[in-house]
């Protein structure tokens, strides 16, 4: 090579903003560009010649290196997030690839990686403490973090928790939350969807059975409560369960002990009960639908998620969480999601909510290549009831008067045209509302009504 | 005098932070007595620093180290020689022989005059800070 045109290459390794070096067979530097130098804090003339390790200073570099995976399995690595130690002593987090260099006749004669700087280390600890995280669960909003402050006390305690909110907010992971911080993490967790079994087949499922209970049972089974003993078990959908298993389960919870199907003793427990249900169990009991008694045990402590439509600030969050956790697992590099897109995300109400914004933006991963995901990739959210149309048409209001309106009946028809409850969600007086509707001309129907 | 030196394969680990093995030397007068290596797979910075002391140990000699790591290594009253690299063996050698400051044993970015004698003060190597 020419020294011109090694001048030429350096200038374009230069002008490129994402880290890059490569080494020799003996992991040695042989090049190392401008972003390197800016992220690492080390001068190209300090790194070139030592090995790639003792530069780059990364979590990975002495178990897991890219480069060597690269090496033994012939492929490259990407998108791996690992932590590196900077000159000055930061801890930073990048996202590092790896790739073999070979020469003009296919022959292995290095290595090359590339990096990009995530951010400061600091900057997701100072995110971590200003509780925008807990365990596995993200969210800025004000109400998830009060939740997170006071989960490490619920899982301190040994109270049943009841955990309420409509499909799709992860209740589950609230429920492994509360279980890993609880002095019970050692031992299982077992989770029981209550609502997809049938009934008999459920009270064998969390009790277990004896040899002989009913034919086939030729030996003894046992159920989930024998599983999760000195552990958590997860109830969900625990609204879906039948009288005759209501009335079961409040004997664990009230005597701590159940007879397996077909026995005679009764076995005592240990286990944590987290139940979860995407109904209002205080609206079954008062339907009569679920006992009272049980409620009452159920809900020591009672933990309500709001639905994401609640909480549009966690989108952005969300979305860069899904994108990072596709770019692992499809071994991808979607760089983010453009505004646009972004903003078409925020004025949907997602009634399926994180999983439905998850199933979006996986989707987008297929249809996008590479680069940000922009708002083609993404499905069409809006029917014509949305609220974003002017209201009992196709088209989007275009005034802020059609805005107001298409609004307020949107709220109004939530609540069932419930004058005096739409009020109340609003947080105005029931006669600003009648004003509002007057002045906007608005045809309201007649109330249906609701319990307030 | 107890010297700690988190290792890799024989080679000092090159991140501190996230060393998972350490290399206890007892040394008098300038010897060598005892060697022993330990996991030290602790995951918290604090947690590191309070098995550092609770080892008894006096002399930290290690690969980077990340500043708060640094500092509280340093508030606990060890001394601490940083950025070193290279083959642990050499490493000692030149340490006793009071040379450990040599170029061939800093990581790369790291200048002698980076090094000041902060604790401890004894030939060729002292504290350090940025």
């Amino acid at each position: 090579m020419t020294e011109g045109t090694k001048r030429h290459i350096d200038l374009i390794l230069d002008s490129i903003p994402d880290g890059i070096f490569t080494v020799d067979l003996g992991w040695k530097i042989t090049s190392f560009n401008r972003a390197a130098e800016e992220i690492t804090g080390i001068l190209k003339e300090d790194a070139i010649g030592r090995t790639c390790r003792e530069v780059l200073r990364a979590s990975c570099c002495e178990q897991d290196c890219p480069l060597k995976e690269a090496r033994q399995t012939k492929r490259a690595v990407v998108n791996r997030i690992v932590s590196i130690i900077d000159a000055k002593g930061e801890g930073r987090s990048i996202n590092i690839c790896a790739a073999l260099l070979r020469d003009e006749r296919e022959k292995v004669i290095g290595g090359v990686e590339t990096f990009r700087d995530i951010g400061s280390v600091e900057d997701m600890r100072d995110k971590m403490a200003r509780g925008y995280s807990c365990q596995d669960i993200l969210s800025v909003n004000h109400k998830m973090r009060q939740i997170f402050d006071i989960l490490p006390a619920i899982a301190d305690s040994i109270s049943t928790v009841l955990i309420e909110g409509e499909t799709g907010t992860g209740k589950e992971l609230f429920a492994k939350a509360i279980h890993n911080l609880s002095p019970r993490r050692a031992k299982s967790f077992i989770a029981v969807n209550c609502g997809a079994l049938p009934d008999t087949l459920l009270e064998s499922e969390l009790f277990g059975y004896e040899a002989g209970a009913f034919t086939d049972a030729k030996r003894d089974k046992p159920g989930r409560f024998n599983l999760a003993e000195g552990g958590t078990i997860f109830l969900d959908e625990i609204g879906d369960i039948s009288p005759a298993l209501q009335v079961r389960l409040l004997r664990v919870l009230q005597e701590r002990t159940y007879e397996p199907l077909g026995s005679v003793k009764s076995i005592k427990t240990d286990v944590r009960v987290i139940a979860a249900t995407n109904k209002s169990l205080e609206k079954l009991v008062q339907e009569e639908e679920f006992r009272k008694d049980l409620y009452y045990r159920l809900n020591v402590i009672k933990i309500e998620i709001p639905p994401l439509r609640e909480r549009k600030e966690d989108i952005p969050l969300l979305a860069d969480h899904f994108i990072a956790r596709f770019n692992q697992i499809q071994k991808k590099d979607i760089t983010g999601i453009t505004d646009d897109a972004l903003a078409y995300l925020m004025k949907y109400d997602f009634p399926g909510n994180i999983r439905e914004l998850e199933n979006i933006i996986e989707r987008a991963f297929i249809l996008c290549g590479a680069g940000q995901i922009e708002r083609r990739h993404l499905p069409e959210l809006y029917g014509q009831d949305t609220p974003y149309l002017a209201y009992g048409t196709k088209r989007k209001p275009n005034t802020l008067k059609e805005i107001e309106a298409a609004f307020l009946m949107r709220v109004l028809e939530k609540n069932k045209w419930n004058r005096a409850k739409t009020a109340e969600d609003l947080g105005i007086h029931k006669s600003t509302l009648f004003r509002k509707i007057k002045a906007l001309g608005l045809d309201v129907p007649r109330s249906k009504r609701v319990k307030t | 005098m107890r010297i700690a030196i988190p290792v890799c394969d024989n080679q000092v680990a090159t991140v501190m932070d996230f060393a998972d093995r350490l290399l206890l030397i007892d040394c008098e007068a300038g010897q060598e007595t005892r060697r022993n290596i330990i996991d030290f797979a602790q995951k918290l910075v604090p947690a590191k620093v309070a098995r550092l002391a609770d080892l008894g140990v006096n002399l930290l000699i290690c690969g980077a180290i990340s500043r708060p790591f640094f500092a509280m290594v340093l508030h606990s009253g060890i001394e601490i020689i940083p950025f070193i690299s290279g083959n642990v063996d050499d490493v000692l050698i030149a340490y006793f022989r009071g040379c450990l400051v040599d170029p061939r044993f800093l990581m790369p970015g790291c200048r002698v005059g980076q090094y000041w004698g902060r604790r401890g003060r004894r030939r060729g190597h002292g504290g350090f800070r940025w």
